[in-house]
């Protein structure tokens, strides 16, 4: 029986909600964090479609706004596009909370998976944890975090 | 029915492993994004106790060394400490 898995994770910016609500919903921006990931459009309304492209133009996430209020929350759905068609998750959803404290934002993101665990569940916690630390470094010191992957998984 | 819970965090910082340990066991820089709390002393072996005070000298957390392979691995009890009357926890176990 599935049931539905939800991530949830909290990330302190040093920015404000302005230029954090830019950085997730301006393409230019994105590329430099979300895996190379450009948007197409920034989103302005519930319905508008949040295609995120890489760099020869393939659609890597196929997404729709949900709920929209700038510069606090942003409601979409995720259809990951990145893999082949057999391994793909059905659609499910991701809320951004943006709560500013001072000179500092709390970023809540929440995916909700309606088709309990997976492995795309698995893979998709891991990349929001490397999208987020990437957002972070990115607004606090104006340069993109470059990761060097090493040639093998270590091993855990 | 008791169960252990495991919760697991990962962060990606632009640093060297040097650097990043230096910030996790040296007490000049724990105070700096760990609740205030000073980490004091460094700890260099098995055994060795890991208490975080505030700036009065109070517990908030207290632990010991169960694992340790600078830079790159650490592992400690954790108890919490803060509050203890109002709210005492069991002792935990925790990956550095």
């Amino acid at each position: 029986m599935s049931q539905i898995v939800k991530r949830a994770y909290e990330v302190y910016i040093r920015t404000t909600p302005e230029k954090l609500w830019d950085a997730i919903t301006n393409g230019d921006v994105t590329k430099q964090y979300f895996f190379d990931g450009k948007i197409e459009r920034s989103p302005s309304a519930p319905g508008d479609p949040m295609r995120y492209l890489d760099e020869d133009g393939n659609v890597m996430l196929d997404c729709t706004v949900i709920e929209i209020d700038p510069p606090r929350k942003l409601v979409h759905t995720f259809n990951g596009r990145y893999s082949p068609e057999e391994d793909r998750d059905p659609e499910s959803r991701v809320t951004y909370e943006i709560t500013p404290l001072g000179d500092v934002c709390k970023l809540a993101l929440t995916h909700e998976h309606f088709n309990g665990e997976s492995k795309v569940v698995e893979g998709t916690n891991r990349g929001w944890q490397i999208i987020l630390s990437g957002l972070k470094t990115l607004l606090e010191t104006g340069k993109p975090l470059q990761i060097e992957w090493p040639q093998e998984a270590p091993a855990s | 029915m008791n169960q252990d819970v495991r919760n697991i965090y990962e962060v990606y910082i632009r640093t060297t492993p040097e650097r990043l340990w230096d910030a996790i066991t040296n007490g000049e820089l724990t105070r700096q994004y760990f609740f205030g709390g000073i980490l004091e002393p460094r700890p260099q072996s098995v055994g060795d106790k890991m208490s975080y005070r505030d700036e009065l000298g109070a517990l908030l957390t207290d632990g010991e060394v169960l694992e340790i392979d600078p830079p790159h691995k650490l592992v400690q009890t954790w108890m919490k400490m803060w509050d203890q009357t109002k709210d005492p926890d069991p002792r935990q176990r925790s990956p550095g």
